[in-house]
């Protein structure tokens, strides 16, 4: 079975149909949950994002002119609603509420398989402050200048600047804490 | 400048493919597909709904539009006298042939010597002159009153009816009525030539006969009818209209007020919302200025409350491994709502790398949307007054509502922290504590504008405030208190 192009599905999607826009969500949802899980705090708030951009991107379907991959797009889409959500929670700059459970512990990270790094980046960045972890992702992994990042958290250069900093200050703490943890666990 | 932890990152943030991990911690669940999937359904029907609305009162205004450029023309008719254009001068008049001829026959009727030449003259030459028969007397006496002095005719004309004497009296034929309109004169040959000109208000087409003008004695016999002139006929205004029906559609902000010495009210914070109406009303008019009205109308009330819950769970690890999710039951089985208490079962979800506990509680925060439809039975009475095409009325009456279905949605929360998600809730059956019917009061006001004889388009805003309580039981008294407006179309037979 051919599977269809995804300029098929577009158009597809486009005129509404829903099998179209089933298999456009399959087609891209792993990989844009890596992009929202590192934005996120965890798992549920990632899958949050995860729901508004793509109805996002259903919605924007027409602005897509062709231009570069239908993926890259996609993922600017779920970036920007993913600043989009954390900006309504206001989630810059605020401190992480304390969970309300009474018996359950913390997340606890679950054990490492080999070469899954990518996996450990994304822990890592989960356990930053919601601040810096926006703004090392946008500077460190989407390619943003600060400027535009500036522009995007409507923030000042200078705090995009110091918050990148500090974000790779505790991200180099955290990261030798945890290989010194991997260390010991072999 | 981007270093080598940025590059670092960069490289080992990805896996560099699209294939999920084997334990799935960076695979959605499919809630979230369920989630895109009703936002894209909710979406379509906002645009449908817009759509629909759209053509609706577009419809609706071509309607109007329509109803009111055709029946323009017979609606002027019927509209109250405004104030008659001036006649052109040069437009000939065709009721004043026919009212010299009248003149002609009266006096060949009652065998009275004609009168001399130039003592007749065109009754309708003066046009406040209305009645024809009394304006040939005034005509005769204004006349008698003015002998004619040959000495005096160099002078000039005494009146405006001199220039018309002295032009009869130019003639010495008999008198011969002006032709009328569509019809040759006495002793007139027709010939496929022109037609002669119809008299206007100095037409020369008068003749004089010689004779004495004698006074008319006593009332001028009956007119003949008029002929048909090219108006069309000025019909009176009808009656005022008995029966009208209307179709109507509106909105409606319901809220409620509680009453009653009992705290067992409904936790949490609670607002009304807006809801559609729809409906059909008949009215008789019993009197010029009073009218009886019912209908029946499809309405709804829509309350909306946020509650905070305390929600107990225990975890079954069984059917986390298999199911992903870990069911729950909570404690409080029955959820409070708006409008009674409804079963409650809910499921919260848990995430794949958080430890399995015994026993855990969280704050749940529970968004009621609750909606009771009724069919409306209104009573009301209505004063209504009338000035040229608008009305506007002023209503009062009761209204009975029968309980035609509830629906109900929740949804769950995290306390203090909104975005958390699987909190499926699921609800069983309806609130118990919802009564079959109740009554209401309403005071409303109605502007309307007449499109056409018999339609016109109204727009009516009306409060209403609850007589009985939406509850079946309970220690206090749940009272409604709406408000909205409706516009629709009205008809009348």
């Amino acid at each position: 079975m051919i599977e269809p192009t995804d300029i098929q599905l577009l158009q597809g999607a486009q005129r509404g149909d829903a099998r179209c826009e089933e298999a456009l969500y399959r087609r891209f949802n792993v990989p844009m949950f890596r992009v929202c899980l590192r934005y996120a705090a965890n798992r549920q708030e990632a899958e949050d994002m995860l729901q508004e951009g793509f109805l996002r991107v259903f919605a924007d379907l027409s602005g897509y002119r062709g231009e570069g991959s239908l993926e890259g797009w996609v993922r600017r889409v779920i970036v920007r609603s993913a600043l989009r959500w954390l900006r309504q929670r206001r989630a810059f700059g605020t401190f992480e509420d304390l969970d309300d459970t009474l018996t359950v512990e913390p997340d606890e990270p679950p054990a490492l398989f080999p070469n899954d790094d990518h996996r450990l980046v994304t822990q890592l960045l989960q356990q930053l402050p919601p601040g810096y972890r926006t703004v090392l992702n946008l500077f460190a992994l989407e390619g943003y200048s600060h400027e535009e990042i500036a522009g995007l958290l409507g923030i000042n250069i200078g705090t995009s600047r110091s918050q990148l900093s500090k974000a790779r200050a505790m991200l180099k703490q955290l990261l030798s804490q945890r290989k010194l943890e991997m260390r010991d666990e072999r | 400048m981007r270093n080598e932890l940025d590059q670092w990152l960069r490289q080992h943030a990805d896996p560099g493919t699209d294939q999920p991990a084997p334990d799935g911690w960076d695979t959605p669940s499919g809630t979230v597909w369920a989630g895109v999937r009703a936002g894209l359904d909710q979406r379509r029907k906002r645009r449908r709904r817009f759509l629909f609305w759209l053509f609706f009162l577009a419809g609706l205004a071509g309607t109007g539009l329509w109803l009111g450029d055709s029946l323009t023309p017979a609606a002027k008719h019927l509209a109250p006298p405004m104030a008659v254009p001036e006649r052109p001068a040069a437009a000939p008049n065709p009721k004043q042939p026919a009212v010299q001829a009248e003149q002609l026959s009266r006096l060949k009727a009652t065998g009275a010597a004609l009168p001399p030449a130039g003592r007749l003259l065109p009754a309708a030459a003066d046009s406040k002159i209305k009645n024809p028969s009394t304006a040939a007397t005034r005509v005769q006496n204004q006349i008698a009153s003015r002998q004619p002095d040959p000495a005096s005719q160099n002078t000039g004309p005494k009146s405006s009816l001199q220039p018309l004497q002295a032009e009869a009296a130019a003639s010495a034929d008999p008198i011969v009525p002006a032709p009328l309109p569509g019809l040759a004169p006495e002793n007139t040959v027709l010939t496929d030539g022109p037609r002669p000109a119809s008299a206007g208000l100095h037409a020369p087409a008068l003749q004089t006969l010689p004779g004495h003008w004698p006074p008319l004695a006593g009332p001028a016999p009956a007119s003949p009818p008029l002929p048909p002139s090219g108006n069309a006929p000025i019909r009176p205004l009808p009656q005022p209209n008995r029966l009208y029906v209307a179709a109507t559609a509106g909105l409606r902000f319901t809220t409620r007020s509680l009453q009653g010495p009992g705290n067992a009210k409904p936790k949490g914070r609670e607002s009304g919302a807006w809801v559609r109406e729809v409906g059909l009303c008949a009215g008789w008019q019993v009197q010029p200025h009073w009218a009886i009205e019912t209908g029946l109308q499809r309405t709804a009330i829509r309350l909306q409350a946020e509650r905070v819950l305390n929600f107990r769970y225990r975890t079954n690890t069984e059917q986390f491994d298999n199911q992903n999710f870990a069911y729950r039951n909570s404690d409080e089985e029955k959820l409070e709502t708006s409008f009674g208490q409804v079963d409650l079962r809910m499921d919260l979800s848990r995430e794949p790398n958080r430890p399995i506990d015994d026993q855990a509680a969280v704050a749940l925060s529970l968004r009621t949307d609750e909606q009771v439809n009724y069919w409306s039975i209104p009573l009301l009475l209505r004063r209504v007054q009338h000035s040229g095409r608008w009305q506007w009325s002023l209503s009062a009456g009761i209204g009975l509502h029968l309980e035609a279905g509830y629906q109900v949605q929740v949804q769950a929360a995290r306390a203090n922290r909104p975005g958390i998600r699987n909190i499926q809730v699921r609800l069983q059956g309806r609130a118990n504590g919802l009564s079959p019917l109740f009554w209401d009061a309403r005071l409303g006001a109605g502007l309307q504008y007449r499109l056409s004889p018999r339609a016109s388009i109204a727009l009516a805003p009306e409060f209403r405030y609850g007589l009985s309580s939406i509850y079946r039981r309970g220690p206090f008294r749940s009272l409604t208190r709406s408000g909205g407006i409706t516009a629709g179309l009205a008809w009348q037979f």
